[in-house]
């Protein structure tokens, strides 16, 4: 293997390692989410929404950290990904 | 209408937890990736600028004490100048690098006000227990952004930036009005409500 050919592989692997660095934080958040709604199903109300006031059922921590962990992956993580595996 | 301090608690938790997992990509990516778009580069100093505006509601609507209001109006200060500085920095309007220092005051100011307006000790509650916890890890955490301003490309200190927002929001949604901590609940707190 030649001198630039070892150099361009390195720099491969370590934007590959970079690049599944980023993208497994979304899923990570919403496996955190799905793990605390096991945990503590009281904490979604969606599950036993009668009775419930209006912001116990639209503020439910476990559901909020999921959808943090989805808006992040699909609008942050996938075009920064684009952006860095691209040559700049 | 007005939603319990909990669910503010919980509202706010998402926003810096989304706060961290955009200063965390940027960590990892480096900052010459990050900006390679335009928009990305505005969104976590907006987002910071955002939280530190609705700070102002919960100033007005959570008035418990004069302690409260007061240490409610200088998060959203400073929240607001932390962001401002950021957006000014990114826009290429602010030259000056020592604008990078708005962000580890702003972790100072807030830690410290998170300390002195809980008057109550660590295992009173599980909110003065969340506030004291929120407070330290500010107050400690303050030396990353702080590293950041100096040292741009460390690692270390970008990546540990990011991490002191998700400590802070697990310890914001773990945040109750009237709950135990570690089996403590001062009777002088209130009823357990759920």
């Amino acid at each position: 293997m030649t001198q630039y050919a070892t150099e361009f592989s390195r720099t491969r692997v370590r934007r590959s390692t970079r690049a599944l660095a980023v993208l497994s934080l979304g899923p990570l958040v919403m496996l955190a989410g799905i793990v605390w709604a096991f945990v503590q199903p009281w904490r979604v109300t969606l599950l036993h929404p009668y009775g419930e006031g209006f912001w116990w059922l639209v503020v439910e921590p476990p559901l909020l950290v999921i959808l943090a962990g989805i808006l992040f992956h699909a609008f942050v993580a996938r075009p920064l990904v684009q952006d860095l595996e691209e040559p700049g | 209408m007005q939603p319990p301090a909990e669910h503010v608690h919980w509202l706010f938790a998402t926003g810096v937890l989304f706060l961290g997992l955009l200063l965390l990509a940027e960590a990892i990516v480096g900052r010459e990736v990050w900006r390679r778009r335009k928009w990305r580069a505005y969104l976590w100093p907006a987002l910071l600028f955002a939280l530190g505006v609705f700070m102002w509601p919960v100033m007005v609507l959570f008035t418990n004490s004069t302690m409260h209001m007061l240490a409610h109006s200088a998060w959203a200060q400073v929240m607001m100048l932390g962001g401002a500085a950021e957006l000014g920095l990114v826009s290429g309007k602010l030259k000056s690098e020592w604008w990078r220092l708005c962000v580890p005051l702003m972790f100072a100011v807030v830690g410290a006000a998170f300390l002195v307006h809980e008057a109550n000790p660590w295992l009173y509650s599980r909110s003065a227990f969340v506030h004291h916890v929120c407070g330290w890890i500010l107050l400690i955490g303050a030396l990353f952004p702080l590293g950041a301003a100096f040292k741009p490309r460390s690692w270390v200190f970008a990546g540990g930036y990011a991490l002191v927002f998700v400590a802070v929001s697990i310890a914001l949604y773990s945040s109750r009005d009237v709950a135990p901590v570690f089996g403590h609940l001062d009777p002088s707190a209130g009823v357990q409500h759920r």
